[in-house]
């Protein structure tokens, strides 16, 4: 009896533990699910909407720009970014000064409509309309509808700007 | 009872006292999953029937204007419906007279907002204008539309089309 008792609670302990172990693995051991063509957006609508909106307003920051300011301004939309890119920005943005300075151009930009493409955890990409003011010297302004893919990357710094394409 | 069988009593109830918190929190977790994977879907869903109705949105041929305007009704909705359907023979004769052809392609979309039953999406598109006005000649024309849907039956269905202006 005493060792019939004593294997049955082993046995319960067993079951137990394996039950308990199945549980642990599905609340912890499941991975993110990641972005597919039938799910674009595999994170929360808070976590999606504040990339969105820090995309949108990063996107406008970026853009802003005037031949008076063009350095501090580089350094600005710099830091707004991830190292990587805030480096390939440097690379391209830096031919561009002589041309903004000699011409006096002076870009104002507004996201005119800001939406979610895909996004993860880790990393979401939002779609811009960007509508820009453009003034060349003591000239009359000009108007540019544009569009941007600018993906976000959740750092310890926040949202960072990781990539933009404009088209 | 012996001292073995005290312990084991122990850790019995050690687990089976686990076992009903994990059961209790796997529960949880499993209805997040699946709030967040019909979340997931939708997104894709309404991702699919704007980029369908913006595709067929930019796609008119003047010789096959009835074709065209039919997709766009098909994924349409409501007022929008009823009045792209109604104005569809001024739209086709306005096309034959001026032998308009418009052909895109969504490069992007994203949404704005999304509830169980609408949602509001943009889209980008790129393609080609031709017209007696450009000679004949293919014309890039690229348009930022702003999509709002309702779920309708199971399907997304667009209840109105508005382009995202020029800047002025």
């Amino acid at each position: 009896m005493t060792a019939r008792t004593t294997g049955v609670l082993a046995v319960c302990s067993l079951v137990l533990a394996g039950v308990v172990a199945g549980e642990a693995w599905y609340v912890w051991g499941v991975s993110d699910p990641t972005p597919t063509a039938t799910r674009p957006v595999v994170v929360g609508d808070v976590a999606s909407r504040s990339a969105v909106e820090t995309a949108a307003q990063d996107a406008a920051a970026i853009f802003t720009v005037s031949w008076k300011d063009y350095d501090a301004h580089l350094d600005r939309a710099a830091a707004l970014m991830t190292d990587s890119f805030a480096a390939t920005y440097r690379t391209t943005a830096g031919p561009v000064r002589a041309r903004v300075v000699s011409s006096r151009t002076r870009t104002t930009t507004r996201v005119a409509a800001a939406g979610v493409v895909r996004g993860s955890p880790d990393e979401v990409q939002a779609l811009l309309f960007l509508d820009q003011r453009v003034v060349v010297g003591s000239g009359d302004p000009s108007y540019n509808a544009r569009r941007a893919l600018v993906t976000m990357v959740r750092t310890d710094r926040g949202w960072l700007v990781g990539n933009v394409q404009t088209g | 009872m012996t001292t073995t069988q005290r312990w084991l009593a122990a850790l019995v109830a050690l687990l089976l006292l686990l076992a009903v918190v994990g059961a209790a929190v796997a529960r949880r977790t499993h209805e997040e999953r699946s709030d967040a994977s019909a979340r997931a879907e939708r997104y894709g869903a309404v991702l699919a029937a704007a980029n369908a109705e913006a595709t067929a949105f930019v796609n008119l041929r003047y010789g096959r204007a009835a074709q065209g305007i039919r997709a766009v009704a098909e994924g349409a909705t409501g007022d929008f419906r009823s009045h792209y359907v109604r104005s569809a023979r001024r739209l086709a004769a306005t096309m034959q007279r001026q032998r308009s052809t418009l052909t895109g392609h969504v490069v992007s979309s994203g949404v704005v907002a999304v509830l169980p039953d609408r949602a509001t999406v943009i889209v980008a598109t790129s393609g080609t204008v031709s017209n007696r006005r450009t000679g004949g000649q293919e014309v890039p024309r690229h348009f930022r539309l702003r999509l709002t849907l309702l779920r309708d039956g199971g399907r997304w269905l667009t209840s109105g089309i508005a382009f995202v202006g020029d800047a002025a």
